[in-house]
């Protein structure tokens, strides 16, 4: 009671000051005013930067921004009584804004029942079981038991904001913690950037009230732009890291590489310290003074110290509601009994919500080996720390003083050795299964001076950052002036805005503009756009999905929107195949008609015997040729064919007709067969074999996964005998071995396919399409391109494609990049552009006369 | 009878957590929780102390920086408590 006093008396106090000052226009706070418009200003910047940026998603830098800045100098401008209902009707808004009227209207509702049901006027025991069934009815609904009215949108954004926010409001209700009024209620759960931020730190709430206003409000508004500058920068690494530095567990053959591996996908914890540190900026803009989270956890010099720092709000729910009430049940205990029960019983409640808070964001538990082990792990490492910290290590200083070099260097070592476990433990957690992991570890072969290398390296790396934040002055004395603790943010703010914008990058030069142009776009990684390209992003149910933008992607998915073997557009085949397209079907598929002639291509209807003095070319491929999530006459196969027949029929040939034989998700090998079982009844005069430049890693892929035996290619077999791969053998250990072989199984491949076309005599061409609109694959092409020329096709490398499209969507979806009509047509034109540069040898019969490529250069 | 509450919390905070700090820098007013001198476990062992020293019994929820961010608070904290189990034995 005494604190709930305290905190409505300092606001109305401040409130009355505030409402003085803005009454009086006539003497004016210039000092004030200077200070207001430096904020708007700073803020106004990193505004545009994030959208320069495109940082995180459209949601949050399209909607919820723009409403945190014209929110920002609205509710600056308000007397001080009405600037947290300001704040909740701004929250509100952004809601609508994002979620749009239904779901807006379902979650508000929701939530209200269910903060209602807190202020029942019955025991509190009995509010609790009444929350506990409304809980069990969400959790049915989110199960399917029944079917929600609303969207699958709002479940994340709903559990984020009721899920660990219940429990403490209750606890703090039950305890009578905080001001318990119903605007400090609402304001605290429907907090503005929670609506685009499902994963949100576990905000207290009697912080959040404690900390309301409770320091000058200009300064409370520049710590704010200081921590999202540093979300901002934190989210610029991890783009970083994500793009450059990551790589998938079956690149992982050594030292360094089993390090790049561990390392990198640890750092990507930093995507989550930006996000947090943007969140937190965010509220302080609306005068919540919020402590600061994940403050240089890569510098813990202890795992207590590591918890503290990685995540004090979770560390704080989690004692305040679980570990204290524990330890002070234990009375009659010794204290390092009590501790180490209390500390266990922390990580058994922090293992349990954290797979509660996968269901409600994802739909189904999480119980994974990893994830069993590593909590374990770390409450095993949290309660030797502790203990050992009760009774040795509990030292404070009064006075700050400068560290000697000494405690630095201890320091270091004792972080290092918390980055190097965490390091190793995170990398166990985000292993899809035990057994992978040890397969992973195992495959790396270790030279233990690469090891002693890479251990000095980090421990310079981490000296030198304890050095720094060891002597930084500012540590040591009071807080600076307002303008000198504002002019480093309002710099860098600047600085970055400059660096964001092209017309200023280019002048860096043009390595420094383009690495700029790469970090500005949001793209996935490499692992990961495999994963999405190969339709498997079903399967991302681990752990590691909680930083994956692929998963992101995947909630927005559809339920309904399926790879193609997954839909009964397909029918089993009892060879190596596995399936192909229905004839004669009429459905739809990805949101649009979907039909299939009666000899089952997804084309229009053609007679098996080519029309007289025709030009028949047939058409091999997986979907990008097939051309899902667009209608059969956007598709560059329709187009090209279309065009063909518009400027050259009744030239040298009379007709021209592309037969599309490609089906999404076939491979390499999949498509031989298909050509050999289909494609030379039809008489073509011309194979077009449609390439991407993941051919290798798909035919890889498929056939670890398939059994040995139901190859039907005895030159394949041989191969994978020769590179040692057994049935049995984990599929990672199988992958090191048979990746130096990819080469030859595409090579040979590619060989069978041009002596299967010699009999008929059909002109085998090959032609590689992008994948992306960044030539990041182009090593990769050039080399397929090696292999199709060697194997004797003419071979047309197109994965520039893209090109004159740089900056414009191309995919059919977020979560599903195959491409767009628009990227069809350039696709289209590309491959136009390539068969007229190449007529003395695909001889198509063009008139001699130049033609203008209208299409092309209007794209 | 605070004061010597005070004075006895005072010399624990020293001796256990401070050692070698000057005295006369901690104050009874020195914000001990936010000013980083004490931390959650330092709090549970000073807990541990104060309810076997003063005979009293100090609930989770207590332990929150309205009570143990001062010596002052945590004196009339203890205080509190004395007097309610004083008026319980009666």
């Amino acid at each position: 009671m005494e604190l709930s006093a305290k905190v409505d008396n300092q606001v109305s106090q401040l409130g009355r000051s505030l409402t003085l000052s803005w009454l009086k226009p006539i003497v004016p706070d210039w000092q004030g005013l200077l200070k207001f418009l430096g904020i708007a200003v700073q803020l106004y910047l990193l505004v545009f930067i994030m959208r320069m940026l495109h940082l995180e998603h459209n949601a949050f830098h399209g909607k919820v921004m723009p409403l945190v800045f014209y929110g920002f100098i609205i509710h600056h401008l308000l007397p001080c009584p009405y600037r947290l209902v300001f704040f909740l009707f701004l929250s509100l808004a952004g809601i609508l804004s994002v979620l749009g009227l239904a779901d807006s209207a379902w979650l508000v509702g929701i939530s209200l029942l269910l903060i209602g049901i807190c202020h029942l006027p019955i025991p509190f025991w009995g509010r609790v079981a009444i929350l506990l069934i409304a809980g069990g009815a969400l959790t049915a609904t989110r199960f399917g038991y029944f079917p929600a009215p609303w969207t699958k949108a709002i479940w994340p954004i709903l559990a984020s904001m009721l899920m660990f926010r219940l429990i403490i409001y209750l606890y703090d209700l039950k305890h009578n913690k905080a001001p318990m009024g119903m605007m400090h209620t609402l304001a605290y759960f429907f907090l503005l950037p929670n609506v685009a931020c499902p994963l949100f730190p576990v905000v207290d709430y009697r912080t959040f009230c404690r900390t309301y206003y409770d320091e000058d409000e200009y300064r409370i508004y520049q710590t704010g732009l200081k921590w999202m500058l540093w979300g901002v920068i934190h989210l610029l690494i991890y783009r970083y890291i994500n793009y450059y530095w990551i790589i998938s567990p079956d690149k992982v053959h050594n030292t360094s590489t089993l390090v790049q591996y561990m390392v990198s996908n640890y750092l990507l914890i930093i995507r989550l310290s930006g996000q947090y540190h943007l969140i937190v900026g965010i509220l302080h803009l609306f005068g919540f003074n919020l402590p600061r989270i994940m403050d240089l956890y890569f510098l813990s010099t202890g795992f207590t110290d590591y918890l503290r720092r990685v995540n004090v709000y979770w560390k704080d729910f989690i004692q305040k509601v679980f570990h204290h009430p524990a330890y002070f049940r234990m009375r009659n205990f010794r204290s390092a009994t009590k501790l180490a029960l209390a500390t266990v019983w922390g990580f058994v409640a922090t293992w349990f919500l954290h797979s509660y808070q996968w269901f409600w964001i994802q739909g189904s538990f999480l119980l994974s080996g990893p994830d069993v082990l590593f909590w374990l792990s770390l409450a095993l490492l949290v309660v030797i720390n502790s203990l050992y910290e009760v009774k040795h290590g509990l030292k404070f200083v009064l006075v700050k003083r400068a560290a000697t070099l000494g405690e630095i260097a201890a320091k270091t070592l004792r972080a290092t050795g918390i980055f190097v476990v965490m390091t190793i433990l995170w990398s166990m957690w985000i292993s899809l299964s035990l057994s992978e992991w040890f397969s992973l570890l195992s495959a790396a072969e270790v030279a233990w001076q690469d090891v002693a290398i890479t251990l000095l390296a980090m421990t310079a790396v981490i000296g030198a950052a304890m050095f720094v934040y060891e002597k930084w002055p500012a540590r040591m004395v009071a807080p600076p002036a307002f303008f000198r603790f504002a002019t480093p943010t309002a710099v860098a703010i600047l600085v970055l805005y400059l660096l964001v914008q092209p017309a200023y990058a280019f002048r860096l030069g043009t390595q420094a503009s383009d690495l700029i142009a790469a970090l500005r776009m949001d793209r996935l990684n490499e692992p990961d756009a495999a994963l999405l390209e190969r339709g498997y992003y079903e399967k991302l149910n681990n752990v590691h999905a909680f930083n994956s933008q692929l998963w992101e992607l995947y909630m927005q998915k559809p339920d309904d929107w399926k790879p193609l073997h997954e839909t009964n557009a397909v029918r089993k085949t009892d060879d190596f195949r596995r399936y192909e397209l229905v004839p004669e079907l009429d459905g739809s598929l990805k949101d649009v008609p979907f039909k299939t002639n009666r000899w089952g291509m997804r084309d229009d209807d053609y007679e098996q015997t080519p029309p007289p003095n025709a030009y028949r070319i047939a058409m091999i491929g997986g979907s990008i040729a097939q051309g899902p999530g667009v209608v059969h006459e956007e598709t560059f196969e329709y187009l090209l064919e279309q065009r063909l027949n518009r400027e050259h029929a009744g030239g040298q040939y009379a007709k021209y007709e592309i037969l599309n034989f490609s089906v999404g998700g076939y491979n390499i090998l999949q498509q031989l067969t298909a050509l050999e079982k289909n494609v030379f009844d039809f008489k073509p005069d011309a194979l077009f074999c449609m390439s991407v430049t993941r051919d290798e890693m798909r035919t890889f892929n498929f056939l670890l996964e398939t059994p040995f035996e139901t190859i039907p290619y005895e030159d394949v077999r041989e191969i994978i005998r020769r590179a040692g791969v057994t049935e049995k053998m984990r599929i990672n250990k199988a992958a090191r071995l048979l990746k130096p072989y990819n080469d030859e199984i595409m090579s040979w491949t590619y060989n069978r396919i041009v002596q299967s076309c010699k009999p008929h005599g059909v002109l085998p061409v090959w032609i590689c399409l992008p994948l992306e609109p960044e030539k990041y694959d182009s090593t990769q092409a050039a080399d397929l391109r090696r292999l199709a020329q060697q194997a004797g096709f003419i071979a047309l490398n197109l994965i520039d494609a893209y090109d004159s499209a740089k900056g414009t969507y191309l995919w059919i979806a977020p979560w599903d990049r195959h491409p767009n009509a628009k990227a069809h047509r350039l696709i289209a034109n590309r491959i136009y552009e390539a068969l007229r540069e190449n007529q003395d040898k695909i001889p198509l019969g063009f008139s001699a006369k130049t033609q203008t490529i209208v299409e092309s250069k209007s794209e | 009878m605070i004061e010597a509450t005070k004075t006895t919390v005072r010399d624990y905070i020293l001796r256990e957590f401070l050692p070698g700090e000057n005295p006369a820098v901690l104050t009874d007013l020195t914000p001990l929780v936010t000013g980083g001198i004490l931390n959650s476990l330092a709090i549970l062992k000073l807990v541990d102390f104060l309810e076997e020293k003063f005979g009293i019994e100090i609930e989770a929820h207590e332990t929150d920086l309205e009570h143990f961010n001062t010596i002052t608070n945590i004196a009339a904290l203890v205080h509190t408590k004395i007097v309610k189990s004083e008026q319980a034995g009666q």
